[in-house]
């Protein structure tokens, strides 16, 4: 076992850029054994590309990266799995249909010889204990676990190969609050044992709860660690807000119109209590939340994708609350999903036929095509969403991040939209597209279009809407005009950070709250 | 995240590739042309190049069916085979019954589009379309089975009919629906918006699904017209023979999918067209054709055919993935 | 939920075939007899080899669709090497079949062409090696005919062919059940992703599925070929249906990852006695046809509407909906 506060792990000026976007500039990391440093910051700010760097994903541009005194190069998850490196992924990787003592061993080649269930629990036993599963049975299934289980049996997974450094990807995003206590647990079981974990999280509550240390990261840049007992609320939210790229939001509408989208009392899955909102033409709102905190559920639900399962949506007074996606899309409604490549464009399809593709009906006539009417339909929208129109008969696939997402919003403006519903608008986007985004939603809203879009990155909230809600785990949070909430407010909100007190509380706190 | 230099370059590439596509396949018949006329030369007499093309007709036009099942992304039928029996034995029947030829050829159809339909409703419902069409093959063939009691059906027409013998400009009736089809499959595809979906359907369900395209008819409108297109295989073969059995179309699937795999159709759904599939049945036809001229051995032609098709999957998967990465 | 071997669909299966087995005993009651009893057996033992062979493959989430061809190949060579002796014939011809299912395996793995796609191209080029072998049916000498009737030899209701399925299946449920590598598989088919995550060599499991599904195609179709003292070219192209069927009877899901080889030779059990009914209610043979398809469909809905992504969603809506109910009943 290591001494706790000698330094593990020490990462020097790393640098690492995609293309013309720089993603880490100048960044230095430390982590010393058997502490807890917590790793904040924005989206896109960096934390994630860290992580892929540690785990062996990517490699840096330029740095240095020291292992226990030794300088090491991570090229490949093999290599940074060997160095003692361990990621427990938002996306698990363990097996539904084996059991779990089987998971906790595959792909390792540790067991050789016959698999049978009593050998395997035998050998799993001492794992799962040490993560705090004493009462679970190695031989059940994986699929009867619940998510904090899962993640919980990861962490066993990786403490039977070995690993001194546990990166923790935002573990609480989809857990209850009984589990978030677990694996707060075992977190500190882990730095007792001597091992390091790096914490990633949204959630600045769980930073006083378990982190020793706090390194925040702001647009590609990190700033020197602090002791978490030197920081309050207050300080941290100032050293992660702090960039003002004002410029790169045009101005708020300055007249809103007639009501448009009416939600009342919606209840979904993702939220824990119904909601209600009211969108009105000309209007961008803008639904803050991190992950799992049901944002992007309202979306679902209006556009028939998930179901409603009580309340009522109206679109100009007619009731849509039935209405399935096609329904929705004749009525005026778009729909843009936070992942383009599942389903927001046909990769291997030209962009004239992506942006048109919504509309098909809109330029055949009882069935037959008209290339002419496809071109000119096309031609508007890119020519609306400032997109060149000489690219339109390259591959969708072959576009910039950027160019792909103005895609994939953008087709919906060949149905001639009312509402307009988009998550993480400018999620994988670099900046100067951003911006372009950005200028060509607010055009389109005071044209007249409502635009509804739920969104993770704070300041893409606060500087695009007309109005803003907020969201933490399943809750409605606040409603206000997006001139009238502060920074710190909004980020006091989605990561709930107001609440001090332990998570198991924060139902209670919240209830009244809201 | 791409650079500006990335983006503009790349689309020329993909651009050629569709085309790179069919001019792979028309140097392909071109070479097989030039090669098989210098070391075969009847193989380049009018007509043996005639019996070649409606040799390749048959094959082609359940070919052509089928590409619109493997552009939805459904892979391919192994139903067409015997689609095609029943409808020649309904078709024999309803003849030998003394039915007038066009009810004799309608009703038959009918029964294929409801074939069709069927397993189009299973398979968008979401099951695998391998399975179901292996399946229904099997159930359909032992029906043909039942209902002939795996005897030979006489059509008993007098006079041999004109959908099988005639010539029309001196080129066979089934050439001509050969062409007629495919002309029309290229414009369904190219023009309609039934073709669109069915293509968008092919490059992403998910995009697909959520840009509001009609995926369930789509589907199942693919499945009747491969149904229906190997109905026609069948019909044809009947004003040909004058008859019909379950075994007339042994080995059919196999070749149908060969014509529709060599033709270059992506087979994940998305890309191809029904012209690329009729040429590849023609390369196919005339490859076979080649073979017997050489007097080539039943199993080594086979052999041939089997790495024509299979390199030209493997060919068509590396492609791809080049222009894709 | 805990690791079971007798599953409620295994039991269920289980349950189907006894039914099946005492309503033919009843309408038929010869049926039970010692030497029907061994003939289902015979047709379960070269249905049993395929449809464990397929099933591998459908376990790790892919298809083999050549088994029929490489079956005739190593029919062929089987009958040709009886001068070799019976074991030593039926170990070349496997051992031909093993070495073209790991190419096969490796090139699929390698490229990631889909196997049904790629699984097309060989069977015609196999079936092509079949004829390119002999053009006619090949007959084994006359004095080599006792090797025939060794395999045929009856043992209570078995025979030593049946014995060498029975063998070869357990061992393959072996493996895969309790081997690394087999549990590998197993993880592979169920979940790629994940299996890739958890630092899963992503080729080996998908190589060695087609080995095992060319080399039992293989064992089947020489054993089969020798015990008729002969083997055609044109032999065993049913034979991917009854595998396909008996493998997705037995429990094996489409969507991979699900399945034990138990339930497979249920599965071939439950074929077998249908078609031995169907036959010995005096129907013709092509009606064994109609019957395999017509129950391949079936199967396929029921697994579909028990098993299938779409049937999860809904499945989840229901849970979700009675959550929501149990939440606002006490507010």
């Amino acid at each position: 076992m290591t001494e706790t506060g000698v330094s593990l792990l020490d990462m020097k000026n790393i640098s690492k850029s995609y293309g013309h976007v720089q993603a880490l500039q100048d960044v230095s990391f430390n982590l010393r054994s058997g502490e807890v440093m917590a790793l904040l910051g924005e989206n896109g700010a960096g934390k994630s590309t860290l992580v892929k760097l540690l785990s062996g994903l990517i490699t840096p541009d330029s740095g240095s990266i020291t292992l226990n005194g030794e300088p090491r190069t991570l090229g490949t998850p093999s290599a940074a799995r060997a160095a003692g490196i361990a990621v427990v992924q938002q996306e698990f990787s363990l097996v539904p249909t084996l059991t779990i003592a089987e998971n906790l061993f595959l792909g390792s080649g540790d067991v050789r010889g016959l698999w049978t269930g009593k050998r395997l629990a035998n050998l799993a036993r001492p794992l799962l204990d040490t993560v705090g599963l004493e009462d679970l049975d190695p031989r059940r299934f994986v699929s009867s676990l619940s998510v904090g289980e899962l993640q919980l049996v990861e962490i066993a997974r990786l403490m039977g190969r070995n690993a001194e450094i546990f990166i923790l990807d935002e573990p609480t995003a989809a857990l209850s609050d009984v589990e978030i206590v677990r694996v707060m647990q075992v977190v500190k079981r882990l730095t007792a044992m001597g091992r390091s974990v790096i914490y990633v999280t949204h959630r600045l509550g769980e930073v006083f709860q378990i982190a020793d240390r706090a390194t925040i990261f702001r647009n590609g840049r990190s700033l020197d660690p602090v002791p978490v007992s030197e920081l309050t609320i207050d300080t941290l939210v100032e050293r992660l807000l702090g960039r003002h790229l004002g410029e790169m939001y045009p101005p708020r509408a300055a007249s809103l119109g007639a009501p448009r989208l009416e939600i009342k009392d919606l209840s979904t899955p993702g939220l824990s209590a119904p909601i209600s909102l009211t969108a009105r033409q000309g209007e961008i709102v803008g639904l803050a939340g991190q992950m799992g905190s049901g944002a992007s559920s309202v979306l679902r639900s209006v556009m028939g994708i998930s179901f409603t399962s009580s309340g009522t949506v109206h679109l100009d007074g007619t009731d849509i609350t039935k209405a399935n996606r096609q329904k929705a899309i004749s009525m005026g409604v778009g729909y843009c999903s936070d992942d383009r490549k599942f389903d927001g464009i046909f990769q291997l399809q030209s962009v004239m036929k992506n942006l048109s593709s919504a509309a098909i009906n809109r330029f055949s006539t009882a069935g037959w095509l008209s290339n002419s009417r496809e071109r000119s339909l096309a031609g508007q929208v890119a020519s609306k969403f400032a997109f060149d129109e000489s690219r339109l008969p390259s591959n969708a696939g072959n576009l910039s991040g950027g160019n792909q997402q103005k895609v994939a919003v953008g087709k919906w403006l060949a149905i001639s939209p009312k509402v307009l519903l988009v998550e993480e608008p400018t999620r994988g986007v670099d900046v100067g597209a951003r911006a372009e985004i950005y200028r060509n939603l607010r055009t389109l809203a005071d044209e007249g279009l409502t635009i509804i879009f739920a969104s993770s990155d704070m300041a893409e909230v606060k500087g695009l809407s007309d109005t803003v809600m907020t969201f933490y785990r399943g809750h409605l949070i606040r409603v206000l005009p997006a001139g009238e909430i502060t920074d710190q407010q909004m980020m006091l909100d989605v990561t709930h950070a107001s609440v001090s007190s332990t998570p198991t509380t924060d139902a209670v706190n919240l209830s009244d709250e809201v | 995240m791409s650079t500006i230099v990335e983006t503009a370059a790349k689309p020329r590439l993909v651009m050629s590739r569709a085309k790179a596509f069919n001019v792979a396949l028309a140097v392909g018949v071109v070479v097989v042309l030039i090669v098989s006329g210098l070391t075969q030369p009847e193989f380049l007499s009018a007509d043996n190049l005639v019996a070649t093309v409606r040799a390749a007709a048959l094959i082609g036009i359940a070919a052509v069916g089928m590409t619109f099942i493997t552009l939805t992304g459904n892979f391919v039928s192994l139903s067409t085979e015997q689609t095609a029996v029943i409808t020649a034995i309904l078709c024999a029947m309803a003849l030998g019954a003394g039915w007038p030829m066009w009810a004799a050829v309608v009703v038959p159809l009918a029964v294929a589009m409801v074939i069709g339909a069927l397993q189009g409703i299973f398979v968008a419902l979401g099951l695998n379309s391998i399975i179901t069409t292996l399946g229904a093959g099997a159930a359909i063939f032992g029906i043909a089975n039942v209902i002939t009691n795996s005897k030979t059906i006489q059509a008993r027409v007098p006079d041999p009919m004109w959908l099988g013998t005639a010539r029309p400009l001196g080129i066979p009736i089934q050439v001509w629906i050969f062409v007629v089809l495919v002309l029309i499959t290229m414009v369904v595809l190219r023009k309609t918006s039934f073709g669109r979906t069915v293509k968008m359907i092919g490059s992403n369900s998910n995009t697909a699904r959520s840009s509001g395209l009609r995926i369930t008819r789509a589907v199942v409108a693919s499945f009747i017209i491969a149904s229906v297109f190997a109905g026609i295989c069948g019909v044809l073969l009947v004003a040909q023979v004058n008859q019909a059995k379950t075994l007339n179309f042994t080995g059919f699937n196999i070749d149908v999918v060969a014509a529709v795999l060599v033709g270059g159709t992506a087979i994940q759904g998305g890309e191809g067209s029904t012209l690329r599939t009729a040429l590849g049945a023609i390369v196919i036809a005339m490859l076979t054709n080649y073979m017997l001229l050489a007097q080539y051995e039943y199993g080594t032609r086979l052999i041939i055919t089997g790495f024509v098709v299979g390199g030209a999957v493997i060919a068509f998967n590396w492609v791809r993935g080049k222009s894709s990465s | 939920m805990t690791y079971k071997f007798f599953t409620p669909s295994l039991l269920s299966r289980i349950g189907i075939l006894l039914f099946l087995w005492l309503a033919f005993t009843a309408l038929s009651p010869n049926f039970s007899s010692f030497s029907n009893v061994y003939s289902v057996f015979e047709g379960f033992a070269i249905a049993g080899l395929v449809a464990a062979g397929v099933g591998t493959t459908m376990l790790v989430g892919e298809l083999d669709l050549s088994v029929g061809s490489v079956a005739a190949v190593a029919g062929i060579i089987a009958v040709q090497c009886t001068g070799f002796g019976l074991v030593p014939a039926v170990l070349i011809a496997s051992a031909v079949a093993l070495v073209y299912g790991l190419a096969q395996g490796w090139i699929i793995a390698r490229t990631g062409i889909n196997s049904l796609v790629f699984t097309i191209a060989t069977l015609i080029l196999v079936r092509g090696v079949a004829f390119a072998m002999t053009p006619t049916a090949v007959l084994m000498p006359m004095d080599r005919i006792g090797m025939s009737d060794f395999l045929i030899f009856r043992l209570f209701i078995f025979s030593p062919f049946s014995l060498t399925t029975i063998c070869v299946i357990t061992a393959l449920g072996l493996f895969l059940g309790y081997a690394r590598w087999g549990r590998e598989m197993m993880a592979f088919g169920g979940a790629r992703n994940e299996a890739r995550a958890a630092g899963l060599n992503m080729r080996r499991p998908i190589i060695i599925a087609f080995a095992i599904s060319a080399t039992l195609a293989g064992l089947a179709g020489s054993l089969a070929s020798i015990k008729s003292a002969s083997a055609a070219p044109f032999s065993y192209e049913g034979m991917l249906l009854t595998g396909v069927t008996a493998a997705l009877v037995g429990g094996v899901s489409l969507y991979g990852g699900k399945g034990t080889m138990f339930g497979v030779v249920i599965g071939v059990l439950i074929l077998r006695v249908l078609t031995a009914g169907i036959a010995s209610r005096g129907a013709a043979v092509y009606v064994e046809y109609l019957a395999t398809g017509v129950i391949l469909l079936l199967v396929l809905v029921v697994e579909f509407t028990t098993e299938s992504p779409q049937r999860r969603a809904w499945s989840e809506r229901r849970a979700f909906e009675r959550q929501l109910a149990a939440v606002s009943v006490p507010a």
